[in-house]
């Protein structure tokens, strides 16, 4: 089961790394096209906005998955195991307890967002999916955290943060 | 309780969590949003998470962050850190010190393609500190030489600092990265004259290396030169106006895939690899964005930026006061806490009081990741000095602390003279306009 | 004394004409109304972008907010009928007509549910500023490059024959100031607010107002309701067309002093021919149409409401003559 849930969240990081490159593409096909044909790429604009919104939560689950995320751990790295096991226990929790409550607020406002009607500007996509698409990708986090915190309370090693993260 | 006992209750609640060991972005979140909800309204809190995360992502500009990120990726990948580093070793390395001088030279190169200290910091670690420890460098040293170059990562463009200080205060991003170009030079002059400095008071700390001939030299150059030209045209196309950041981003990425194909150093899985590595980071810095807007968002509903600006007028501060007040604060935090959250938790408190004093946005913000390379090298909480220990897990904190002083000391005197002469800042963005 | 503090949810800097020339002097006005019984403290860093304004006052962030219509697409479709091509001459004439329009239909709309509207306004004419060629004739537009802030702009510009570009505020100064547009869409008040002033060439003026933007200003329902009877009808007497007429004030004050120091700068103004005018409308024409057939999918009579909002622009427009026998 563990095994198919990291599946999923792979092919989600896939997938985001798609958008990713396909955002590049949009931004210098725009440039080329300005400067080449003088005509704008018709809704490039709005291709990287969705785009950037999309590469952020569909990696979400993978980077918490792998502890990716960033985290100061120059004191918890000195903690006994004991300690240092309760406190990542701890964080996987409210981590999970987080990104659900946050993925429940997201989807309500999607559906909020859906009855005005409101769309994006040159696309004319219903805002309101495209939130609750984010809704149901930050529910997967949440899931992603737990996952951990089941890791954190089976064994103690090898489940610190990498502490660095992308700065 | 005032707002100052809620100020300084929530910072200390995020600081303690996140010294437990939990995710900052999660500490940041949890404070946050429980202060709006105590302090504000629950329907205050549950709507603004509920709108947050959409607002904060879908934006065209930060659609800058993983195509800087990206091209970054791609750099490391086409393998050209180890033949800048050649090269500069070629050029430099035969003096005393040469080595530490190749090193800040090799990242200063780098952090021409890379937006992240970090990863500017991790890259040339691989690469430069075996060398150095090849010729008997004093391990301490060589290892700071690597944590303080690896800071020219934000200062020299494209920056991840200067995207988000541009967005979250509206100042030019494009004309931010061309402010940070001289700086940069600048950085790099004074962090050799620290090097002369500590080899002349301790020959055995950096002996030299043999000279390098011209064919040794030309070979490295022919290798890297494609890519430093790309920065060159990322740079130059921002200066003239070709494109805005955000194109530049998408243009660079595409340069920086181009290079590594060229070198024949991308297989079709290297760049599924890339593209993950890039999302993932991504990820983890969009959820510390997210999880600093809903903090200072809230920091703002109780009134804090409002109390600060009473307080500095019925405390008639005049302007240089405040900078130097502010800097004072930034060494503190600096020590401790994190960069990325630094920046983001402080800018929105800052920005409006320094700007009304006369203050130019772009020279302050040249500022602010100036104090944030201190941090990142300042004990105890250095994430460059934490990458570095990760790359020579044998270092003792005692030898890494020794080392540092040096480029400390050379980072201080940098924003000493900024202040004294803003015109380092100013004057190539004044330029420009 | 009791007294009620509200506060004005902001995400322009202090000094933008909409916060220090409308909002602070209405908050004023109505401060002094009340003999101080209710404040207002105006925030000096945003809680959110401009397009979350709205959703944010629902939320009670902030009790008072503003913003700009255009910037939810679909939900304030109704409300911003002066948004259409050539619908607003002046910006006391435009922001008249949008509230008195939204006095007589506005309730029906629905659109604000949750919120207590107080005011709508519009801002001053755009016109083309150049900074690389020059916009004699509406042809001369053909295959230039005009940075536009949305997409009815944006449909604007192309529809005329130029290429739009569209890109956020912060870019669009770069955009200007180092040529990857020739040419943008402002009033000349934003022009030097954005300090774009001293690329500009050439500016040509498009009689009739070629859009407008609607602004929003409203309480949060519950904030309006905590009000007494003596404060709602203080805040009463300083909004709708009180705010109307601020606004028109401040963006003709405003284009003022812009134009003063275009014109010091040696920038050429240009007007476009009535013949132009006239063909330019003739372009636009899809516009109206299609907001008409939104209008009737909504169940609302379209042409009675843009009849009686150009009955209304006609009554206040600046240029009136006026102490003429006719
Ligand atoms: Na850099
Ligand atoms: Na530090």
């Amino acid at each position: 089961m563990f095994k198919t849930f990291d599946r999923i969240c792979l092919a989600l990081a896939w997938l985001s790394g798609g958008i990713a490159a396909f955002v590049m593409a949009v931004t210098f096909v725009g440039v080329v096209m300005r400067y080449l044909f003088r005509a704008p790429l018709m809704g490039g604009f709005e291709m990287i906005e969705i785009g950037m919104g999309l590469i952020v939560f569909t990696a979400l689950p993978l980077m918490v998955l792998r502890r990716g995320n960033i985290a100061v751990t120059i004191l918890s790295d000195r903690f006994p195991p004991l300690l240092a096991r309760g406190a990542t226990l701890l964080g996987d929790l409210i981590g999970a307890v987080l990104m659900g409550f946050i993925a429940w607020r997201v989807w309500l406002q999607g559906a909020r967002l859906l009855t005005y009607g409101e769309v994006t500007m040159e696309l004319r996509i219903p805002k309101g999916l495209i939130a609750q698409g984010m809704s149901v990708l930050l529910a997967v986090t949440a899931v992603s955290f737990l996952v951990c915190a089941i890791a954190a309370l089976r064994r103690a090693e090898g489940l610190r943060t990498s502490g660095t993260g992308g700065l | 309780m005032g707002v100052w006992e809620i100020a300084l209750l929530s910072f200390g609640g995020v600081f303690a969590l996140m010294m437990v060991g939990i995710p900052i972005a999660i500490s940041m979140l949890l404070i946050g949003l429980s202060g709006i909800w105590l302090t504000i309204s629950e329907r205050t809190a549950m709507g603004m998470i509920g709108q947050l995360p959409i607002n904060a992502t879908m934006s065209y500009e930060l659609s800058v962050l993983p195509m800087f990120i990206l091209m970054g990726v791609f750099v490391t990948r086409a393998r050209m850190s180890e033949d800048l580093y050649r090269l500069c070793h070629g050029f430099v390395g035969h003096m005393r010190g040469g080595l530490a001088a190749a090193t800040i030279l090799a990242c200063g190169g780098f952090a021409a393609l890379s937006g992240s200290s970090i990863a500017t910091a991790a890259t040339m670690a691989k690469v430069a500190v075996p060398e150095m420890r090849r010729y008997g460098y004093a391990e301490g040293f060589a290892a700071s030489a690597v944590a303080a170059g690896g800071t020219l990562g934000i200062l020299i463009p494209p920056s991840v600092i200067l995207v988000l200080y541009g967005i979250a205060t509206g100042t030019d991003i494009g004309l931010l990265f061309i402010a940070g170009v001289v700086p940069g030079i600048l950085a790099i002059a004074l962090y050799l004259v620290a090097i002369r400095i500590a080899a002349q008071l301790d020959a055995s700390c950096a002996p030299a290396a043999p000279r390098a001939d011209w064919a040794v030299r030309m070979h490295y150059m022919r290798s890297v030169g494609p890519i430093l030209l790309l920065f060159l045209a990322i740079i130059g196309g921002l200066y003239k106006g070709v494109f805005t950041p955000t194109e530049a981003g998408g243009v660079g990425a595409t340069g920086a895939l181009a290079f590594a194909l060229w070198r024949r150093a991308l297989s079709l899985s290297g760049f599924v690899d890339a593209l993950l590595e890039t999302v993932l980071t991504t990820a983890s810095l969009f959820l510390v964005l997210i999880g600093a807007l809903v903090f200072s968002n809230y920091m703002n509903l109780i009134g804090l930026p409002k109390a600060l600006s009473d307080l500095i007028i019925s405390g008639g501060f005049g302007p240089m006061q405040v900078i130097l007040m502010i800097l004072l604060i930034y060494l503190v935090l600096g020590m401790f806490m994190e960069s990325l959250s630094m920046i983001l938790l402080t800018i929105p408190i800052f920005f409006p009081i320094v700007t009304a004093m006369g203050f130019d946005p772009i020279w302050f913000g040249i500022f602010a990741v100036m104090v944030t390379e201190l941090s990142l090298i300042t004990p105890p909480v250095g994430l460059n000095l934490f990458v570095i220990k990760s790359v020579v897990p044998d270092l003792s904190v005692g030898q890494m602390y020794r080392g540092i002083l040096p480029f400390v000391l050379a980072d201080v005197a940098r924003i000493v003279l900024i202040i004294l002469f803003p015109a380092i800042v100013m004057f190539l963005p004044l330029l420009a306009q | 004394q009791d007294v009620t503090t509200m506060q004005i949810g902001s995400w322009l800097p202090p000094h933008h004409l909409i916060v220090s020339g409308i909002i602070k002097p209405w908050a004023e006005a109505i401060e002094e109304e009340t003999g101080g019984s209710l404040k207002f403290e105006i925030m000096t860093s945003p809680l959110g972008p401009p397009p979350a304004q709205f959703d944010l006052l629902l939320d009670q962030s902030f009790d008072v907010g503003y913003g700009v219509s255009g910037h939810n697409a679909g939900r304030f479709t109704m409300t911003q009928v002066i948004d259409l091509p050539f619908m607003s001459p002046d910006p006391w004439a435009g922001s008249a007509a949008s509230w008195l329009t939204y006095q007589k239909f506005g309730a029906e709309y629905g659109e604000h549910n949750g919120a207590h509207v107080v005011g709508l306004f519009a801002h001053s004419n755009p016109n083309v500023n150049m900074a690389k060629g020059r916009v004699e004739k509406l042809s001369d537009l053909e295959g230039k490059t005009i940075r536009v802030g949305g997409n009815v702009t944006g449909r604007i510009m192309s529809e005329l024959g130029a290429s739009p570009v569209q890109l956020p505020p912060t870019e669009a100064q770069t955009a200007m100031s180092r040529g990857v547009a020739d040419g943008i869409t402002f009033p000349s008040e934003s022009i030097d607010f954005f300090g774009i002033t001293p690329v500009i060439s050439s500016i040509t003026r498009i009689p009739g107002g070629l859009y407008t933007d609607t602004f929003w200003v409203a309480f949060n329902q519950d904030s309006w309701d905590s009000l007494t009877d003596e404060q709602r009808a203080a805040v009463e007497k300083h909004s709708g067309m009180g705010i109307a007429m601020l606004a028109g004030w401040a963006w003709t004050n405003g284009d003022t002093y812009g134009e003063a120091k275009l014109t010091e700068n040696g920038v050429e103004f240009i007007s476009l021919s009535e013949e132009d005018v006239a063909a330019a409308q003739e372009k636009l024409k899809p516009l109206e149409t299609e907001w008409l057939a939104q209008a009737k999918e909504k169940g609302f009579d379209g042409e009675a409401i843009l009849a009686y909002t150009r009955a209304m622009v006609e009554k206040y427009r600046a240029d009136k003559s006026v102490n003429v026998v006719k």
